[in-house]
């Protein structure tokens, strides 16, 4: 388990690094943020003062020296639009996106897991189909074009739910969380489906084929032979089995769902690091992009190492030691 | 003996978009207290979805369309679901073919010999547990109590289908139904395991229907030997009578091709012909394209079932003498 825990931290040590050259260098060949951060009616002088400001003399290498020995003591360098430390910045807008993508994970396996299962159980039936049906529309619509209609519909025309912002939020250990608020959940409600959806049916599909797959196999038959109820085969019996893809597809969705909030935040104007990348990216705010990019790529990390925990505690034939190649 | 079983007119069908699949086309068979009865046949002959059907395990697109199953006088056709699961592995049990599959590999043994335990009796976690590593035991399963919290990958082919039998026996059943449970196993194994259940099968007077399409399996453990082609039972009597002297030409087809009936060097006798597609409605006998002794009858007149001398056959010419070839 040890020796499993230090080859991830290694293996995640290596992919952080490769990323953040790649990054760096990127967004370097992209173009010069004097370029867009300095107005085009100042002198060359402040220019070269600005330049010098911001580390932007150097050589790339030596700029990326610089930032990885800031890395390794927690500094990952200072926005160049907003003079703040960047994981600072990152810090103040990532609760709203955590909150936001943990409400829509909670949707999508909430319904995505039982609604499967029905429609697994009752392949033929008409709810089975129905569910079926609606997932496909869940699975080919454009997020940012339903969340346009969300909008439409249950803010313009029924005017029952809000359409952008946070709300009212109240500060948990300095966190500030919008679903503890009567107002701040109503403004989740929009932004939370419009992101479910995706992997809702995602979900459902994924959940459908394990249980009909599952259904036909013989421990299923042979725990029919000895007198089980039926919810007993598919709570346990079925359901154990079928969790083992289903945690790794959770696992792999929430990192994309927090990586890619980047959307449904625009459309709902929800205050996440996602908009925040897009500004960045736009004034090509290096240091922001890169620690962004760090963050994220972590938390993937992070949520893969849970995930194999996850397995061997699902299936007893995993052992950890093994799984560490991939 | 008592009648413990009575199966008549049995005909499961399967709804399929060519047509019904007559998978058991009219099978009638009785079981004793107490008895071994072989049922044998090849593959897709219709024995494994006899023993579903003796089970009440038959899904859809299947269905029992025609026909009774009594067990004890208790007609089972029909019978809720409800009482289905209070009769399964309580009064029938049933072990199966593959033991690397039957037991569910992420749920620990004592897991699923204790629910087993519950489904049909109220006792305290402790005397459950004590009852799983009692019927390890039962089984042969050396140090039972520890054994019990291990998972199925742990445990050896040959040991999971012990475990698959003790966990079938837990509540002494009338009846076994054993779907080939020795054919994936090694050739010393099945005999450990075919000694096994005839040990606990007599012990605890519980017949068996042991299904298999290895003639010479059953020959030494079944009191009767029922031979199943095409969804019916072709021939069934005593286990002796039938395999010194068998009436049906498919009988004989199959104790002329087992290789332990050959002298050595001489070449394999073999049956010609694929069994048939079980499609449409039954012209004839079934046996007919693939029978060395057919005659004009054969495939016009569909043969009945024909009970002389504790035997009962379906062949036009089966209890006469031999057609003259």
């Amino acid at each position: 388990m040890i020796a499993f825990l230090l080859r991830r931290l290694v293996q995640s040590l290596l992919v952080l690094l490769a990323m953040s050259v790649l990054v760096f260098v990127g967004v370097y060949l992209i173009g010069n943020p004097i370029d867009i951060l300095i107005s085009s009616q100042a002198d060359q002088a402040e220019r070269d003062r600005a330049i010098v400001a911001l580390g932007l003399d150097k050589s790339i290498w030596s700029q990326y020296g610089s930032f990885a020995f800031g890395a390794l003591t927690g500094d990952l360098g200072k926005s160049f639009a907003h003079g703040v430390p960047a994981l600072e910045l990152i810090m103040t807008r990532m609760p709203a996106t955590l909150e936001l993508a943990l409400t829509a994970m909670l949707i999508a396996v909430g319904l995505g897991i039982p609604l499967g299962m029905i429609a697994g159980l009752k392949p033929d039936g008409f709810i089975g189909k129905s569910i079926m049906a609606a997932s496909i529309l869940g699975f080919s619509l454009p997020t940012f074009w339903v969340g346009l209609m969300l909008i439409m519909l249950f803010a313009v025309f029924l005017g029952w739910l809000p359409s952008n912002g946070r709300g009212e939020t109240v500060d948990v250990f300095g966190v500030p969380l919008s679903f503890l608020t009567l107002d701040g959940l109503a403004h989740l409600i929009l932004p939370a489906v419009n992101l479910a959806l995706f992997k809702l049916s995602l979900l459902i599909r994924l959940t459908r084929a394990g249980v009909r797959e599952a259904m036909a196999m013989d421990y299923v038959k042979f725990a029919r032979a000895k007198g089980l109820s039926s919810t007993r085969i598919v709570g346990v019996h079925v359901l154990k089995n079928i969790m083992i893809p289903i945690v790794t597809v959770i696992g792999l969705e929430f990192g994309s769902v927090v990586a890619f909030a980047v959307v449904t935040e625009s459309v709902f104007a929800w205050p996440g690091m996602g908009k925040l990348l897009l500004d960045s990216i736009n004034v090509l705010d290096r240091p922001v992009i890169v620690a962004y990019l760090l963050i994220i790529v972590s938390l993937f990390v992070f949520i893969n190492l849970l995930v194999d925990i996850a397995y061997s505690a699902l299936d007893p034939r995993v052992r950890l030691a093994d799984s560490g190649a991939h | 003996m008592t009648t413990l079983l009575d199966v008549k007119g049995l005909k499961t069908y399967f709804a399929t978009t060519l047509g019904e699949v007559r998978a058991v086309d009219d099978v009638s068979l009785a079981v004793a207290e107490g008895e071994v009865v072989g049922l044998v046949g090849e593959s897709g002959s219709g024995k494994s979805v006899t023993g579903y059907s003796l089970m009440g395990l038959v899904d859809a697109p299947g269905r029992i369309v025609a026909g009774s199953v009594k067990l004890q006088g208790r007609e089972l056709v029909g019978l809720g679901e409800r009482d289905w699961r209070a009769l399964r592995g309580h009064d029938i049990a049933m072990i199966f073919q593959d033991p690397m599959l039957t037991l569910n590999p992420v749920l620990r043994i004592d897991t699923q010999i204790i629910e087993a335990i519950r489904a049909h009796a109220d006792v305290s976690a402790a005397r459950a547990r004590e009852w799983a590593a009692e019927a390890l035991a039962g089984v042969g399963i050396p140090s039972p109590a520890d054994r019990l919290t291990a998972y199925p990958h742990q445990f050896s082919g040959g040991m999971r289908q012990r475990v698959a039998i003790a966990i079938a026996l837990l509540h002494k059943p009338k009846l076994l139904i054993a779907d080939e449970p020795t054919t994936a196993l090694d050739v010393t194994i099945q005999g450990q395991i075919l000694a096994q259940v005839q040990t606990l099968a007599t012990q605890m007077k519980t017949s068996v229907i042991w299904i298999t399409h290895d003639l010479s399996v059953v020959s030494g453990l079944a009191n009767r030997i029922a031979v199943m082609y095409a969804g019916r039972i072709v021939e069934e009597g005593a286990t002796t009578d039938v395999l010194t002297n068998p009436a049906h030409p498919y009988t004989r087809g199959l104790l002329r091709s087992l290789p332990s009936q050959n002298k050595p060097g001489e070449t394999l006798t073999q049956i010609p012909g694929a069994p048939p597609r079980l499609l449409g409605e039954r012209v004839g006998c079934s046996f007919a394209p693939r029978c060395d002794q057919a005659q004009v009858v054969c495939s016009e007149a569909d043969p009945d079932r024909t009970v002389a001398a504790n035997r009962a056959v379906r062949c036009h010419f089966a209890l006469r003498e031999e057609v003259a070839v």
